[in-house]
């Protein structure tokens, strides 16, 4: 019951986010609440780079990535691991092809404000920075089946729609994130 | 003081290895690797399993009070076959319990006869608490508090109603473990160490009231995980124990100890079944064990896990 509460507020509420910016693969840097407020949704997904199961997800988070940017969503992976860098990062997003920025977290800070101890950890916040869907991408680990429930997608489909998701809260099956 | 029996010595391996068990950790912690050496240990995300374990193994010796070690004599023979059933369930997130039911049929020569028997063998349940997972931070390794209890569900060697008592399966009493477990990974490199103490409860056979003595487990455990999600161990396992006590007075030597070396792997079966094996060894060397038979053994075990 206690943990319901505590994910009830998490949902309900603006999470306090760091207010420094985060360097990210592109060469820019974001700070949260501007970059919130600059799209419709924005999803953060934990990425590690050694993390089998990320790398078995990389085609679905950019085509999803690529299917929901006409509609105002914006993605965003998020690297909190100790020994994150820049320049890891920008290599990262070139060997994986990624269409999005990789934000360092180096510090940690994020993964802290946002509860993530898993890759894969998606976090859907809307304009206003409320947290309006935290969880797996899918219902998948290593081998990524078209027939598994795809929470993340179905999130933002119902948020599009004007709705709430039906699932609000759902479990991220990635690695552990080793944090500073 | 009442011979240990082989089968026993077995029971109390499989306890160490379902508390025991390292975790091989991937750069990071998620695959097959966790499950490399464990039968019983839940991986990350995951909320249950179960499985069935096979293992047949061979008596190649065993050693003397003395440390010395001396080769099974021609003629004499003892095969075992092992079947067991494991099953673990997750609760407050970072702790698992877990249930091992052993079923054991033994095959003996000796000076002319032989015979066969069997049974079902001493249960165990073990628990495990994860203060910190592994990989979880880049300052502490995993840390974790085992425990454990074996209960006399076997024939104790006393019971046994076959003249080679190969129908023995158990040790006769409870036995209450606990422990300390650490672990940590780097890139596709794993290493773990754990050690735990056993403490058997009294026993009474006939007019002899006897206690097992103290006895601590030391395992140590360096693997790879491999980027098809395979993982390989060696594994590395000391026992030593205190002299038994009987009749209220300790028997000089009688302490035990005994020394192992394995090698594990594991290989997934898609994201919810996983096949382990592992071919393990006691070292027959002098030195390396007291009191103790020696055996070489082929495990192998299926694996079908919930998240």
């Amino acid at each position: 019951m206690m943990l319901t509460a505590v994910l009830a507020l998490t949902l309900a509420g603006a999470p306090e986010l760091p207010t420094a910016p985060f360097a990210a693969s592109d060469g820019k840097t974001y700070a949260l609440g501007q970059t919130l407020a600059g799209a419709r949704l924005t999803v953060l997904v934990f990425f590690t780079r050694t993390c089998p199961i990320m790398r078995a997800h990389d085609e679905r988070v950019v085509a999803l990535a690529r299917r929901y940017a006409e509609k105002g969503v914006q993605v965003l992976l998020v690297n909190s691991e100790a020994e994150a860098t820049v320049a890891g990062a920008t290599k990262d997003a070139a060997d994986r092809h990624y269409p999005f920025p990789i934000l360092v977290d180096a510090e940690g800070a994020l993964a802290r404000a946002l509860d993530v101890r898993f890759a894969t950890m998606a976090v859907v916040f809307d304009a206003t920075g409320k947290v309006r869907y935290r969880g797996g991408i899918d219902g998948d680990k290593l081998h990524v089946r078209p027939e598994s429930p795809f929470y993340l997608a179905d999130a933002l489909d119902a948020l599009l729609a004007g709705g709430a998701p039906k699932e609000t809260e759902t479990k991220a099956l990635g690695c552990i994130l080793r944090l500073k | 003081m009442t011979a240990r029996p082989f089968h026993s010595r077995f029971l109390e391996l499989l306890v160490a290895a379902a508390l025991l068990g390292p975790s091989a950790t991937l750069a990071q912690a998620c695959c097959t690797g966790a499950s490399a050496l464990a039968p019983a240990r839940l991986m990350l995300h995951e909320d249950a399993l179960v499985g069935a374990q096979l293992r047949p193994g061979v008596l190649v010796g065993s050693w003397d009070a003395t440390r010395q070690f001396v080769a099974s004599p021609g003629g004499a023979t003892e095969l075992r076959f092992e079947q067991v059933l494991v099953g673990s369930i997750r609760f407050l997130s970072r702790g698992q319990a877990a249930a091992t039911v052993p079923f054991m049929e033994t095959w003996r020569r000796l000076s002319g006869l032989s015979e066969g028997g069997g049974g079902l063998g001493d249960i165990v349940l073990s628990g495990r608490w994860d203060f910190v997972q592994a990989g979880e931070s880049s300052r502490f390794p995993g840390i974790a508090l085992v425990a454990g209890v074996q209960f006399p569900t076997g024939r104790p060697p006393e019971a046994a109603r076959l003249p080679l008592a190969t129908d023995s399966t158990g040790a006769g009493s409870f036995q209450f473990s606990a422990g300390l477990a650490v672990e940590q990974s780097w890139s596709h490199w794993f290493a773990t160490g754990t050690a735990m103490l056993t403490q058997a409860a009294p026993r009474r056979v006939g007019t002899i009231a006897e206690t097992l003595g103290l006895q601590l487990t030391v395992v140590g455990a360096a693997g790879y995980a491999f980027d098809n999600e395979a993982a390989l161990a060696l594994t590395l396992t000391y026992t030593d124990s205190m002299n038994a006590n009987v009749n209220g007075a300790a028997v000089s030597g009688s302490g035990r100890a005994r020394s192992q070396v394995g090698v594990s792997g594991a290989i997934p079966l898609g994201d919810d079944w996983r096949l382990q094996a592992s071919l393990s060894t006691d070292v027959p060397l002098r030195w390396l064990g007291r009191n103790e038979p020696a055996n070489t053994a082929l495990t192998l075990l299926l694996v079908r896990s919930w998240t």
